[in-house]
């Protein structure tokens, strides 16, 4: 009785160590591709900065309020996002290398390989964009502490929502950079609008607003968990199909 | 509106007399009390624009009488959007095609009713406030949902494979559907800025008797007409399925595609 | 070691019916040739088989000694439609699938059977030609040695020495008491590993 509880216990540790290295292995690889070819970095985190500055040279002189100061940060990212997200899956249909990861690999530890991977990208886009969005278009009374919790939970929901997308736009037969965004939208609205209202709160630092924001932090924080969750639930029926 | 349903149902009449036969065992085969039907639709109809008096407390009293056509169509489509729900779920654990039609005719009839909803509801919303559109709580999950269903179209249309298109199809359909509820805690509610009553239907001191009738007559009517178009449209997709598969299945009969031999 | 069946197999495409009723046991060191014309179900047939696809009917089980594992573990697939990433190395390319399959493996050696040079091995795939790649798949699928190996058209595109390789690779897997699907229209072919044979088409 004793001993079965062991095996059991074990062989679920083993099972576990082996779906860890798993991820772990998609994730390295996705990174090695990426840095040899650099088409991630060059899409989304070019596309950023490029937005930043576009957008900073057609308001010049213009008095920019800081609420649409943050509609234009969280719009930026959002089409930033993207842009780029969907390659982790689109590339694998496209050069026909899906199957690989098919044949070996537990379906789970996939989207998490790659989830991590639209994570460590998105916090990179962030890193790049949204200081050199500030200093082009300074805001006085920035909450930093704030801003960088925003950033987190909201860059967090947005890769967890669109790499599931991508997933799903990977079996599209035809048009998959057209269709990405119309699928990804209506998911990404409600993370677009909470993170914007907190956004709000750290630049323009009305005390009411930046208890608000506080308070959309942790909404941001459950919409990351329960769009993951689901991503993870929902990935086995998709992946196999 | 009543127009419409009146020419639909004389058409689909005729499909339903050679059905008729079949005996009214369980719920799906039952026969629909369609002449009933369309009399309370034209009763709920007549009533709405004619018996019911005009609600003083707005400021267009006249056009008020639009609330029984705009609410009935919210929550219909609701059911609808649940329906689907509840479908796409089905599909993905027991992968029953038959499933996802049902599913896939839900969503559609849900969006016919969410246009109608946001389009009865901005006539509403410019006669009473003077704007079509303000962003209170429901309207933005009115135009959430009508992008999600706008999109789960695209995204079908876009695959080939009918079985992919199913499974992918209910993946989104659950995924996006997960999202809406975020919605509604940061758009306004029960604030000044909505437009929206809150409580209306549901407490006592909301309607007056008379519209309190017409309005659930209109519910009702409106959800069997719901009921009645969906299992039309599953009922003509599965005589479609068995169509497909009775005439992939003599063709197996022929030749069954193989043969196994075995030499020295 | 383990056995594989194959049960009453049904599939369709669109409404056409690709074959149906197609049953089949392959015991250790036994191998099947399929054989048809372009477009009546090999490739499908071999896709359910690894469980990339799924059929309309029936089902492929091992009957294994020991604890029943998933299937995946028992097979190595090599198609026209499983590439290796361009961006990496073979080396790269095999250690990679060796990591998600949770063994050691030495990559160098195994190409070096597939008559892949030591330096070919360390450039990307995207450089090599469409021979060196169908090298590529076939060591792909020798990765953690499967007891199954499930090849569509092994040999296209390959030159006369790696022809050759792939008939050593093939006798050695079955000497060792493993089983083989392989899809072929070579004449050739289906006469050196001929005896069973499942033809697809008309009949």
């Amino acid at each position: 009785m004793k001993s079965d509880a062991g095996a059991a216990g074990a062989s679920t540790s083993a099972t576990a160590s082996r779906w860890l290295d798993c991820a772990s292995a998609v994730f390295t690889k996705e990174l090695r591709v990426e840095l040899r070819t650099r088409y991630a970095l060059s899409a989304v985190a070019l596309f950023a900065v490029i937005t930043v500055i576009m957008v900073s040279a057609v308001l010049v002189g213009a008095s920019v309020r800081a609420d649409v100061k943050a509609a234009l940060v969280w719009i930026i990212l959002l089409f930033a996002a993207l842009s780029g997200l969907s390659r982790v899956f689109v590339r694998e249909e496209e050069a026909g290398t899906a199957a690989i990861l098919r044949l070996t690999a537990p379906p789970s530890s996939v989207f998490a390989g790659k989830l991590l991977f639209n994570l460590a990208l998105i916090g990179v886009v962030e890193l790049v964009s949204v200081p050199l969005f500030l200093l082009l278009m300074p805001v006085e009374k920035l909450q930093l502490w704030l801003l960088l919790s925003i950033l987190t939970a909201g860059g967090a929901g947005l890769a967890s929502a669109a790499t599931f997308t991508a997933a799903l736009i990977a079996h599209a037969a035809s048009g998959k950079s057209a269709l990405y965004p119309i699928i990804s939208f209506p998911v990404l609205m409600p993370l677009a609008l909470i993170a914007v209202q907190a956004t709000v709160g750290a630049f323009d630092a009305i005390p009411i607003h930046i208890l608000r924001a506080w308070n959309d932090v942790g909404v941001l924080g459950a919409y990351a968990i329960v769009m993951t969750t689901a991503s993870f639930l929902l990935f086995e029926y998709v992946w196999h199909e | 509106m009543s127009g419409m349903n009146k020419s639909v149902q004389s058409k689909n009449r005729v499909v339903d007399s050679s059905t008729a036969a079949i005996p009214p065992i369980n719920f799906t085969q039952l026969r629909f009390p369609k002449v009933l039907l369309l009399l309370l639709l034209c009763a709920t109809t007549v009533a709405g624009f004619l018996w019911l008096p005009p609600a003083v407390a707005f400021r267009n009293p006249g056009l008020a009488r639009i609330v029984v056509f705009h609410v009935p169509c919210s929550i219909v489509a609701s059911i609808a959007s649940g329906v689907t729900l509840w479908y796409a779920i089905s599909y993905l654990i027991t992968r029953s095609s038959m499933d996802d039609v049902k599913s896939r005719v839900s969503a559609e009839l849900s969006l016919l009713f969410w246009v109608l909803t946001t389009v009865t509801g901005a006539v509403f919303a410019k006669a009473q406030w003077g704007t079509y559109w303000n962003w209170d709580i429901k309207q933005g999950a009115i135009v959430l949902l009508l992008m999600i269903y706008a999109a789960y179209f695209a995204l079908r249309s876009a695959i080939i494979d009918e079985r992919k298109q199913a499974a992918i199809g209910a993946a989104y359909s659950i995924f996006a559907t997960i999202c809406v509820p975020f919605l509604t805690y940061v758009l306004p509610n029960s604030t000044e800025d909505t437009l929206h009553p809150k409580g209306t239907i549901t407490t006592k001191e909301g309607l007056s008797p008379e519209y309190r009738i017409v309005l659930w007559a209109g519910v009702l009517g409106l959800t069997l007409v719901y009921v009645w178009v969906w299992r039309q449209h599953v009922a003509l997709d599965e005589i479609r399925l068995k169509l497909a598969a009775r005439r992939s299945a003599r063709r197996a009969a022929r030749t069954s595609g193989f043969v196994v031999t075995e030499t020295e | 070691m383990s056995r594989l069946h194959i049960e009453d197999l049904s599939m369709s495409y669109r409404g056409r019916t690709l074959f149906s009723g197609l049953s089949l046991t392959l015991d250790p060191g036994q191998r099947v040739v399929v054989s048809g014309s372009n477009g009546t179900g090999k490739s499908t047939f071999l896709r359910i088989v690894a469980g990339l696809t799924r059929s309309d009917a029936g089902k492929v089980s091992f009957a294994s000694v020991g604890a029943a594992s998933p299937p995946r573990e028992h097979l190595g697939y090599a198609g026209p439609d499983v590439n290796p990433y361009e961006e990496l190395t073979a080396v790269e390319n095999l250690e990679f699938i060796a990591r998600l399959r949770g063994l050691p493996i030495d990559a160098d050696a195994l190409l070096d059977r597939m008559g892949l040079t030591a330096r070919a091995r360390r450039t990307p795939v995207k450089s090599y030609s469409s021979g060196m790649r169908q090298r590529v798949r076939l060591a792909s699928s020798l990765v953690a040695t499967p007891p199954l190996l499930l090849w569509d058209e092994p040999t296209a595109m390959l030159d006369e020495q790696g022809r050759r390789i792939v008939d050593e690779i093939l006798a050695a897997h079955l000497e060792a008491g493993g089983m083989a699907l392989i899809a072929t229209n070579d004449s050739n072919e289906i006469g050196r590993w001929g005896g069973r044979r499942v033809h697809f088409g008309d009949r």
